[in-house]
């Protein structure tokens, strides 16, 4: 019987090149991820820790940051979140949380009027600092 | 429950499954009974177009409910915002652990099984006259009555899952040293095993692709040998899925995430584009040879003899592709790694 190669050759050029695609592009995304799950970080979510030995980490999440910490209680010279609104980042110890009912993910705000909306929207509530207050968290060299 | 867009596909096609599925067993049943172990002729054709509809509303239900594995996983993975505590698939799957781990297994015996009656109802369809027609039913009626079960976890599953639940992140199950599958090679391979488990993998994959492509030239012609030959290939198959699984998680699926110490499979193919087709290709090319060695023992007759030859060589056809595609894969990953200076 008559055997066609042309069919699964094409296949299997196809499946290499976009093998060699995917590799290129998780090999250029290769540069910021989580330090807790290693998931990559988009920059307007990225959360941005400072030690006092000058070392920085990066987390996609509130949630994987405060687990990071937990594990390691670091000293901390700066801690920045993003702006839920804005994407920006602003000092933790500046911003003000909420978190929504549903998915119970804690969001960071630089502005009071837009945590009051983004509640009234969710039906969330408000949460303090999850950080803890700045003296607690600044440790000494 | 959780409602997104995915989550609503996911389960109209449950519900649509499970209404079809439950009528076409009662069906089936009703039909292979009446027909009797040696149906006369004129009562044969008077089934046959009784079941016209019914057969064509099967291909589509079990197109579809093959179609139903990926939407799973793509529904499981819409859900990780939602769950807290959850990163990947693996968290979203800890919600409720049970009930996600058999709904995980059902779903490839699912496909498999509507693949394989797929099969059958194409190689009745080419002979003259029907032969498979009774066994087409019964196994039809089978099918269905899965289909309906795994339908009916869908539904209970997406409605009852809730994201008030914190569950645990995959880092502290699947980094464990005392995982299995970082066990087993320990122990066959030695505390150094990944460049033995590496050779071993892309060995096993070499070897079977060569067993199926020497399978394809030399078709044994005497059914005994055919059959020993397709369940040969059906074990070296199972074998080399086996071998791919542990290399996966313990060596390719670390190094392609650029996380060494991370061995979860569900971060592989959230972060690899293509992480999870690479894990499905070997997986389909064992279904594939399964496929083969149960319709040379479900579609045999005469009538189907050419048919089944035919049908045998291009699921063997399949497999090959599959077992060369994926270590294929793995290798243009690596290179392009190596080559932009990477793992």
């Amino acid at each position: 019987m008559e055997i066609r190669y042309k069919t699964p050759l094409i296949l299997l050029a196809i499946l290499a090149l976009v093998a060699s695609g995917s590799a290129y592009w998780t090999a250029a995304r290769k540069g910021e991820r989580c330090a807790f799950d290693g998931a990559f970080v988009r920059p307007t979510a990225a959360i941005r820790l400072t030690t006092v030995e000058g070392m920085v980490a990066v987390f996609d999440s509130i949630a994987c940051a405060q687990r990071w910490m937990q594990n390691r209680q670091p000293g901390i010279r700066s801690l920045t979140v993003p702006d839920a609104v804005s994407g920006q980042p602003i000092d933790a110890s500046a911003a003000v949380y909420g978190k929504g009912p549903a998915s119970g993910r804690i969001r960071a705000f630089a502005r009071e009027e837009d945590l009051e909306q983004f509640l009234r929207w969710s039906k969330g509530e408000a949460v303090a600092n999850p950080f803890g207050a700045p003296t607690e968290r600044v440790t000494s060299p | 429950m959780i409602l997104n867009p995915l989550s609503v596909a996911i389960l109209l096609i449950g519900l649509l499954t499970l209404l079809l599925a439950a009528l076409q067993t009662g069906f089936a049943l009703k039909l292979h009974a009446s027909l009797g172990p040696s149906p006369t002729p004129d009562l044969r054709t008077a089934v046959e177009e009784q079941t016209h509809l019914m057969l064509t509303l099967a291909v589509v239900l079990l197109t579809m409910r093959m179609l139903a594995w990926p939407l799973f996983y793509a529904t499981l993975q819409s859900f990780v915002p939602d769950i807290p505590g959850a990163m990947c698939i693996y968290g979203v799957t800890q919600a409720l652990p049970t009930l996600s781990g058999a709904l995980q297994v059902l779903k490839p015996i699912g496909f498999f099984l509507s693949g394989l009656w797929l099969l059958l109802y194409a190689l009745n369809r080419a002979a003259k006259t029907a032969p498979l027609f009774r066994r087409n039913l019964a196994l039809l009626a089978g099918v269905s009555a899965f289909l309906a079960a795994d339908a009916l976890g869908d539904l209970f599953y997406f409605l009852t899952l809730t994201p008030r639940q914190e569950v645990t992140c995959c880092t502290l199950i699947t980094d464990l040293p005392t995982r299995a599958s970082a066990v087993v090679p320990r122990t066959l391979l030695g505390a150094e095993f990944d460049h033995p488990l590496l050779s071993l993998y892309f060995a096993a994959q070499t070897l079977l692709a060569g067993g199926i492509g020497l399978a394809l030239f030399r078709h044994a012609e005497t059914s005994p040998a055919r059959r020993a030959g397709e369940g040969a290939l059906a074990l070296g198959g199972a074998a080399a899925l086996g071998i791919a699984a542990i290399a996966f998680i313990e060596i390719i699926a670390p190094r392609l995430m650029g996380l060494p110490f991370h061995h979860d499979l569900y971060c592989f193919i959230q972060y690899v584009p293509d992480g999870s087709l690479m894990l499905v290709l070997p997986l389909l090319g064992l279904f594939a040879l399964l496929w083969a060695a149960s319709l040379e023992r479900l579609g045999r007759h005469e009538e189907t003899a050419s048919h089944l030859k035919r049908y045998t060589r291009r699921l063997w056809g399949l497999a090959l592709l599959a077992f060369v595609a994926s270590p294929l894969m793995v290798a243009v990953h690596f290179l392009v790694d190596r080559w932009l200076g990477g793992t």
